[in-house]
């Protein structure tokens, strides 16, 4: 469904690079009928309506061309690695689906590749899908309420599982998740343990996983996950591929530094959903030659952008820090803010994480690192813990990439952060940092529609930022 | 000599505040807000200028500014900016010590924060609902059958506020006349609504964290029962403005006027 979208963008403000995107998306189809044979082909595209192609939404179509061509180059790229990841989990599904995992969000896919699995980011639908199409999300959600799922809780893991009860993923051989992010979140691998009576293993992040106890018993939750995988795959984690895909990921990571350090400079090489977009590689895909590609590839088109266009927007006037995910239902919010205010968003919640390089000079120092780099996850040492978990991030990364404001997407299924939002509000005050708190709902676009959103940041910019209207 | 004004068209009401170069206030008008945002601005401002000794007229203004809700509205204006802002300028302009901001207006109310320099850090509005605001003691004063003076001083009367429970003014009024057909002291019941709006000002400040000096702007400034109320539930005391509370939107707008005659933002 993103490809017509991802295509579309190209079609519109890349002429010259058609044909070279064109084929990367029709080689990873054509991968996928070749490797899977045209009938499994044909019977996902029977049985997955989210395989169906969405029309490029107008108000997109209408601002992107504000954005350099280096900047739609790289929103291009992470749309195109979203597709690949889809077609890519589909094919090898068709091929091995005794192999499939489902893991969670909060859960990255090293050891499940080290292991020959076949892991399958059960969040990456429900993310992509109200970027495209909000009409497709918000009837999955209605799904999930008339199953009785809570209204009151995050919209992503009720679209989530208005997928699940829709049969419109493949049926995982078994599940790994965790007690994070939240509790909406935990309770939807219940509703799937009992849609599919499969194992279900639940890593437990401890309260407080910052002191060597945390750790310890954190590592010892990912060998106990091991374990389990070892038993029910009949495979061993082999060592050595562990210890290539922790390579993998430490230049993939090596290649992310860089543009963050591009990042820190005014004016930015790109920014909005398309960092969001391009960092979700670590979730998908940690440790695979295709994350590693997409990074260096984002980076090189960001160090053009700074050369050959004079950074991702044509006047940029505000660099942005945004907490908490972004509006899923709304990614032209950025570009409007790109447009209508010189705004970019230089950082966000999602995409920064606190990661290491992973010393691979041992099974112990990789299992280590790897535990250390899921406890500080994008979401799941926010949501856990501490308060400063929340707070030490953000005015770091507020202070680190030279914004000059932070927006709180304050969503409204979210009580987990919604309760932080008093106190962040006392803290940006005796900082002098401007703040904006826009009310939002991650996936769902009723409660909080596209122009009560920009009315709230419209405010902010005129009140706060001293923007004209 | 240069002058300099700005208009605060309101829900309710229509301000304007016109002001020489030095900064003095040379002359204000507040009159009923028309139909048409236009007419209430042009109307309100001509009667300010008719106040001053020389015969000025709207177009001899070095600079005019909107404000309010009817501020785009104002095809003579220069520009218009946000009455967030304009209470904010407006108030630090009176006193320079102000940091927080309380403005309840005829149908909403808002709460700033205000950076060194008197301009906006943060701000919390109410703007769905008319509890706690202009139009909300409008219909109370109907129940009571008196005007908005007379309300606040028999509120003031009160050593024994009755607790209003309905948050919703559409149901609050009908609470308070349930209470006046029961026979409950007035002076109680009018001191009981007082602390209720107090309540959910109260929660809407403290949302923009409370940095003294405190002020209220707007026509609900005027009212001494509620500000009592705040103050009393706040435990500090709020700054008094030397100029009518609800003129300070259209003194902000016209102190804009003049910063952005000088070229300052």
């Amino acid at each position: 469904m993103i490809m017509a979208l991802f295509l579309d963008s190209i079609t519109d403000s890349m002429p010259v690079t058609v044909g070279k995107f064109f084929g990367i998306a029709a080689f990873d189809i054509a991968r996928l009928i070749f490797s899977a044979g045209p009938r499994a082909f044909l019977d996902y595209r029977k049985r997955y309506e989210w395989l169906e192609i969405p029309s490029m939404p107008p108000e997109l179509r209408e601002l992107l061309p504000n954005r350099s061509p280096g900047y739609t180059a790289a929103t291009a790229v992470s749309l195109n690695y979203l597709v690949y990841y889809a077609l890519e989990a589909l094919r090898r599904i068709a091929i091995e689906p005794e192999k499939l995992l489902w893991h969670e969000d909060i859960v990255p896919p090293e050891i499940f590749h080290a292991m020959g699995l076949v892991p399958f980011l059960v969040e990456a639908l429900p993310i992509v899908i109200p970027n495209v199409n909000n009409v497709m999300a918000e009837r999955y959600i209605d799904v999930a309420e008339n199953s009785g799922y809570p209204a009151d809780i995050c919209s992503l893991p009720k679209t989530l599982m208005g997928m699940v009860e829709s049969n419109q993923l493949p049926p995982p051989k078994a599940v790994v998740t965790s007690n994070s992010p939240c509790d909406g979140g935990m309770a939807s691998y219940l509703m799937i343990e009992k849609k599919y009576n499969v194992p279900v293993f639940r890593l437990d992040l401890p309260y407080n996983f910052n002191d060597q106890r945390g750790l310890d018993y954190y590592i010892g939750e990912v060998r106990r996950m091991i374990a389990f995988l070892e038993d029910l795959y009949s495979v061993e984690l082999d060592y050595d591929r562990l210890r290539e895909v922790c390579e993998e990921r430490n230049r993939c990571f090596s290649y992310t530094l860089d543009i963050w350090d591009l990042m820190r400079d005014s004016p930015a090489p790109l920014g909005g959903e398309t960092l969001v977009y391009s960092h979700l590689c670590y979730q998908l895909g940690g440790g695979t030659h295709a994350a590693t590609k997409l990074m260096k590839q984002i980076l090189r088109i960001a160090r053009r952008s700074v050369e050959r266009d004079g950074g991702g927007i044509p006047n940029e006037r505000h660099r942005l820090i945004l907490w908490n995910p972004p509006p899923l239902v709304y990614p032209e919010l950025f570009l409007w803010m790109e447009k209508e205010y010189g705004a970019i968003t230089v950082m966000d919640m999602i995409t920064f994480r606190h990661q290491y390089f992973i010393d691979t000079k041992s099974p112990e120092t990789m299992l280590r690192d790897l535990a250390v780099i899921m406890a500080h996850g994008p979401m799941a040492q926010h949501t856990r813990g501490p308060y400063e978990n929340f707070f030490d991030d953000l005015f770091f990364m507020y202070e680190s990439f030279n914004a000059d404001m932070i927006m709180m997407a304050a969503h409204l299924g979210c009580k987990n952060t919604r309760a932080l939002l008093g106190m962040f509000r006392e803290i940006c005050r005796k900082r002098s940092i401007p703040l904006l708190i826009f009310d939002y709902d991650l996936s769902d676009r009723r409660p909080m529609p596209p122009e009560g959103i920009k009315k709230q940041v419209a405010n902010f910019m005129e009140n706060v930022m001293g923007e004209k209207k | 000599m240069k002058l300099f004004a700005g208009c605060d068209v309101g829900s309710t009401t229509g301000k304007a505040v016109v002001i020489n170069e030095a900064g003095d206030i040379m002359a204000h008008y507040i009159l009923p807000s028309a139909i048409d945002p236009e007419v209430t601005a042009i109307e309100s401002l001509s009667r300010a200028l008719a106040q001053m000794a020389s015969d000025y007229e709207i177009a001899d203004m070095a600079r005019v500014i909107g404000t309010g809700y009817g501020r785009i509205e104002l095809s003579f204006a220069h520009e218009n900016v946000s009455e967030i802002t304009c209470h904010a300028v407006g108030a630090h302009f009176l006193d320079n010590g102000i940091r927080t901001v309380i403005d309840i207006g005829g149908q909403d109310c808002k709460a700033m924060a205000l950076r060194d320099d008197g301009y906006v850090l943060d701000f919390v509005m109410n703007d769905k609902c008319a509890a706690g605001t202009g139009r909300f003691f409008e219909g109370i004063g109907r129940a009571f059958n008196m005007d908005l003076e007379s309300f606040s001083r028999l509120s003031l009367e009160s050593k024994n506020p009755i607790a209003i429970s309905s948050q919703c003014s559409v149901f609050a009024e009908s609470e308070v006349v349930s209470l006046i057909s029961q026979r409950k002291p007035p002076m109680d019941i009018a001191a009981g609504v007082q602390k209720a709006v107090a309540k959910r000002t109260m929660s809407l400040v403290r949302r923009v964290g409370i940095v003294e000096k405190l002020t209220i702007t707007g026509g609900c400034a005027k009212n001494a029962g509620l500000l009592k109320m705040l103050e009393e539930g706040l435990g500090i005391e709020m700054a008094r403005l030397s100029l009518d509370a609800q003129l300070v939107g259209a003194l902000g707008a016209a102190v804009l006027a003049m910063r952005h005659e000088r070229g300052q933002e």
